[in-house]
């Protein structure tokens, strides 16, 4: 019933007073319902969802609601007050054995407008680099980690070794979706809950082309070819949508068909005109990466990567992909996204045109490389999470009264004084 | 004396004999060895900066001894709040099996289970009751575990506040110390908490450099120094045993009770914590109507012209819209009437917290010569004459019936009036603002009024990106109060001691009790001498106003000059979320 009411509050913002997809395209269908995870694969097969939860590290000691809870907006910026916890249900992460757990993060995320295009193209310091419409952080195609040349190895916390050269850094699918959830979710030592590659639960909950089985309670591309252009699963940091995989054939031509966006990177192993990094070894860097850091693509011997290998298998490491953009192929025509992993295009969002980012996933429905973006922003990334809103705003969508985490309580306590133990009984 | 200590003792006395020892564990705090000298600008960081303690306060738990074996004996449910200025300094430990133990452990903070337990259902003596220790993290769940504040003086020289505040379960601390223990009888070991240990080894901390105040985010360098140097902070001092002299008397025994009476269902808000409310004067229904009657009654005062709804009128949260208080015979006096409800929550009363205890603060205005002039001895033979007179009733007021429904006898003393206005004050229980319905989902909150309550609720710190306006410091929790006297910064020579004139210390100039901010909307004029008309007036003290003084509290001392920066809008926010505390129901009442 309240589900009804919140979505027509939200359809009749979306129908008559805004037409913005900055405002409209959140997801907010599940905003006050409270955020749920199972901690076990035992859990997860006897459907024994949790509300509240801790391991020590993490608490969530009251029911927290799930994502959007608040839209407001300015002339300039966009505000969305998130839990920033999963609607699905979120977990299990390695059975119980992951150490993080999701709590609610109250934060306030303040999106750009008017997105502006960077004109000092250059490396942008990457991490947390969007939202997702379901108040999701997003964050980048690495984790936290890169190699030690000097160690002889990944840097390891537990090793000692804090987070490596930065040289060769590690792709996050690769060496973190074992501690991923069925979403491909995971969150990080603080409880955030974050995806690195495309949102599978999220994009099911849109309408995405992805199915869930019920029965083993995981999600997987949906069979035949997709019948519409995908949603927008997001908003990164420069103000620039997200999609899902699926967009036009022509870029400028609504009634071109649908495809699948193929990225423009693709694996150095000595096919479609790379190198080969298994024979060469981790010598060089990508052109991309020389050209995005403004260093030599010719390393010293000093930032030698491993040699490809079964623990170093090709791919572990975001520099052994090249962009065929520097082999001779050309965006728009040999394949679909830029190095940034967008490209300009029409979308129904955007009759007229934008600049959007494609979530990329291969021929099997697999997330591939660079995921959601690559490893610079097309905009200016003024998006961050603020602690405030410091200038007059509208309220496009309030969940609930905003408390958030505050579980129902009965209303009052009576006190009677017991003249048999001299104190006073609680009712 | 406290509840709880005499339930320890009297758990002590009965375990003696069941041969069981009580461990009392008793935490001093020092600084290099030496004994805290309190407000005293004294002290020294690493880095050279001269400054003062002026709260430490922090709960225990999670005691632990190891046998000469090896193996330990928790000790379920010990915990304490000890606290530098109440002179709590102890925990008793009860049945402590008799044997030799090598190792004492605890933990500075709580474990996750009673971090985050329900508040309201810990009973009025406990120490975890967030009315009782006043470290409860507000809104946002969970317990400071140690709160340390001062002052410093900062490179310019002036005078700055520090508050350090641990919390979040990941930053409770387990302390572990060699204690040779040989427990037979009832035993006590003497533990050193040395605070320069704690600012300064193995991580020294400036207030300079790494800043003059933590509340525990995520990643906050000072907490984890604070973590890493816990430890090593605590020494044992000494281990002695207790003497029988120490162990004290039971409950007190309800004064005058009837043979009938009538419980009084005291409603409070599911929210609040236990009050402590008095054993020896229960709440009756009878009682609180003698009471109440008496506090409506003009001939409470000198010349009948006056009743203490005079100055406390319901339909204003019980305060009189005055600057300061004006007496039954026309004089002014010097402060401005205090707000009554949630008066079981309190401590002490009056401004300055003169008095201990509602019975005790009761007769005063009555006596005070320019408040009622009236004196005891007058006031029972009025209330006594009001009997017959030509064998009719003066007035319809019966008081020595009533006096015999509450006390069991037609006897009128100022004591009973006492227990009488007591019982009558204690029932006044406001918790139906617009706020307490948004927080039931009764309500919603406008955007304006849930900007206010997250300015309300946030701390003001730029150097951790936290930009609120930092109430909660002193007008926390449910109750919107703490127990506390604090200097607000009015003035920067001081008219009115305050409670300095109560305690004697000079390091209480210009303190007054923290009000509540619930029905703030109906009580202005505002502060202990009426000086601001709004409620606008008074956030604008806390923006631009506050004058810098060596009592200024530490919570305030820690803004740049004037105070914490505030937009018009954000000021106007505050204001409109200050008024959904209004309990427009309670203000209705008679």
């Amino acid at each position: 019933m309240k589900i009804t009411f919140f979505a027509i509050i939200f359809w009749a913002v979306s129908a008559t007073a805004y037409a913005d997809p900055q405002i409209t395209s959140w997801f907010t269908l599940d905003s006050d319902k409270f955020a749920q995870l199972y901690r076990t694969e035992a859990e997860k097969n006897s459907g024994q969802a949790e509300t509240t939860w801790s391991n020590g590290r993490n608490t969530q000691a009251q029911p927290a609601y799930c994502g959007v809870q608040e839209i407001l907006s300015s002339s300039n910026w966009i505000y969305v007050r998130s839990t920033g916890l999963g609607s699905q249900i979120m977990g299990p992460w390695r059975n119980g054995r992951f150490p993080n757990l999701p709590t609610d993060q109250h934060f306030i995320f303040a999106l750009p407008r008017h997105p502006s295009v960077q004109t000092s193209s250059g490396f942008n310091r990457l991490f947390e680099i969007g939202m997702f419409v379901d108040g999701v952080r997003m964050f980048d195609a690495c984790d936290a980690f890169s190699y030690s040349h000097e160690n002889g190895q990944d840097a390891n916390p537990r090793a000692g070794i804090g987070q490596g050269d930065h040289v060769w850094n590690r792709d996050a699918l690769v060496n973190e979706a074992k501690t991923f959830d069925a979403a491909l979710a995971h969150q990080q030592n603080f409880g955030t809950y974050h995806y690195h590659v495309e949102p599978i639960a999220l994009r099911y909950e849109l309408g995405d082309h992805v199915d869930f089985d019920p029965v083993i309670r995981t999600y997987h591309e949906s069979l035949g070819a997709p019948t519409k252009h995908s949603p927008i699963l997001g908003w990164m940091h420069d103000g620039y949508p997200v999609y899902g995989p699926y967009g036009y054939s022509n870029p400028t031509n609504p009634a071109s068909g649908l495809r699948r966006m193929v990225s423009g990177f693709i694996l150095r192993n000595g096919e479609n005109g790379a190198d080969n990094l298994t024979q060469t070894g981790r010598k060089t860097w990508p052109a991309w990466a020389a050209r995005e850091t403004r260093t030599p693509a010719k390393l010293d011997a000093n930032e030698f990567g491993p040699n490809v290998s079964e623990q170093y298998p090709l791919g572990h490491y975001i520099e052994d992909y090249a962009y065929l953009g520097d082999l001779g192929k050309t965006p728009g025509k040999d394949f679909d996204l830029d190095e940034l992993n967008g490209r300009w295009c029409m979308t129904p969002e955007f009759p007229q045109g934008t600049y959007a980012y494609f979530t990329t996933i291969d021929a099997n429905g697999k997330p591939v490389y660079p995921y959601n973006m690559g490893r610079r922003y097309h905009g200016n990334p003024y998006g961050r999470v603020v602690s405030g809103i410091y200038e007059p705003v509208t309220t496009n969508f309030l969940a609930h009264a905003g408390l958030a985490a505050i579980a129902p309580t009965p209303k009052s306590t009576t006190l009677l004084w017991n003249a048999g133990t001299g104190g006073y009984d609680a009712k | 004396m406290n509840w709880w200590r005499n339930i320890f003792f009297g758990l002590g006395f009965v375990l003696k004999a069941a041969s069981a020892a009580t461990l009392q564990i008793e935490i001093t705090p020092k600084v290099s060895g030496e004994n805290l000298q309190p407000a005293s600008l004294r002290y020294q960081t690493s880095a050279g900066e001269t400054f003062s303690i002026t709260r430490v306060s922090y709960l225990v738990s999670d005691f632990a001894l190891q046998r000469s074996d090896g193996s330990w004996l928790e000790i379920s449910n010990s915990v304490a709040w000890l606290d530098f200025d109440q002179n709590r300094n102890s925990i008793w430990l009860e049945k402590i099996p008799p044997g030799e133990f090598g190792t004492l452990r605890f933990t500075v903070g709580l474990n996750t289970n009673l971090n985050h337990a329900d508040i309201a259902k810990f009973p009025a003596s406990h120490p975890l009751n967030p009315n009782v220790n006043g470290l409860h993290w507000s809104w946002q769940g969970g317990f400071i575990f140690l709160a340390l504040e001062g002052l410093w003086r900062n490179a310019a020289g002036e005078l700055d506040g520090w508050a350090y505040h641990l919390a979040r379960d990941t930053n409770a601390t387990r302390i572990t110390l060699a204690a040779p223990l040989v427990v037979t009888n009832e035993t006590k070991v003497e533990l050193d908490f040395d605070l320069a240990n704690l600012l300064n080894a193995p991580r020294p901390l400036s207030f300079g450099k790494d800043g003059s105040s933590t509340h525990s985010r995520d990643g906050d360098p000072i907490s984890a120094a604070l973590v890493a140097n816990l430890p090593g902070a605590f020494r044992v001092h000494k281990i002695t045993s207790l003497t029988d002299s120490e162990i004290a008397v039971a409950h007190p025994k309800p004064l005058y009770l009837p043979e009938k009476f009538t419980p009084y269902s005291f409603q409070m808000s599911a929210t609040f914590p236990m009050p402590d409310l008095p054993r020896d004067n229960p709440l009756t229904v009878e009682r609180v109507e003698l009471g109440k009657t008496l506090f409506f009654d003009k001939r409470v005062s000198i010349n009948d012209a006056q009743s203490c709804a005079d100055c406390h009128a319901p339909n204003k949260a019980f305060t009189d819209g005055r600057k300061t208080a004006r007496g039954a015979e026309g004089e002014f006096g010097r402060r401005n009437s205090m707000p009554l409800f949630n008066l079981a929550w309190k401590r002490e009363f009056f401004w300055d917290g003169r008095a201990k205890s509602l019975r005790e603060q009761v007769l005063q205005p009555i006596q005070n010569p320019i408040e009622m002039h009236q004196s005891l001895t007058n006031l029972v033979v009025k209330l006594q004459s009001e009997k017959l007179e030509n064998g009719e009733r003066q007035t319809e007021t019966d008081y020595p019936a009533l006096f015999t429904a509450a006390f069991g006898s037609r006897e009128i003393t100022a004591e009973k009036i006492s227990l009488a206005l007591e019982n009558y004050l204690l029932t006044l229980a406001s918790f139906n603002a617009k706020f307490d319905r948004v927080l039931h989902g009764e309500e919603k909150f406008t955007p304006e009024e849930q900007r206010g309550f997250e300015l309300f609720s946030t701390e003001y710190d730029p150097r951790r990106g936290q930009f609120g306006a930092d109430c909660f410091h002193c007008h926390g929790g449910p109750l919107f109060q703490s127990q506390n006297f604090a200097n607000n910064g009015l003035d920067s020579e001081f008219a009115d001691a305050g409670r300095a004139k109560v305690t004697g210390k000079d390091s209480d100039q210009g303190k007054f009790a923290v009000p509540s901010l619930r029905n703030v909307a109906l009580t202005s004029p505002y502060m202990h001498d009426g000086r601001f008309g709004t409620l606008e007036e008074v956030i604008a003290h806390y923006s631009t106003g506050v004058r810098r003084t060596t009592t200024l509290d530490p919570n305030l001392a820690k803004h740049p000059d004037g105070g914490v920066p505030l937009g018009a809008a954000d000021q106007r926010a505050l204001a409109a979320f200050l008024r959904t505390l209004t309990d427009a129901q309670f203000a209705a009442e008679k």
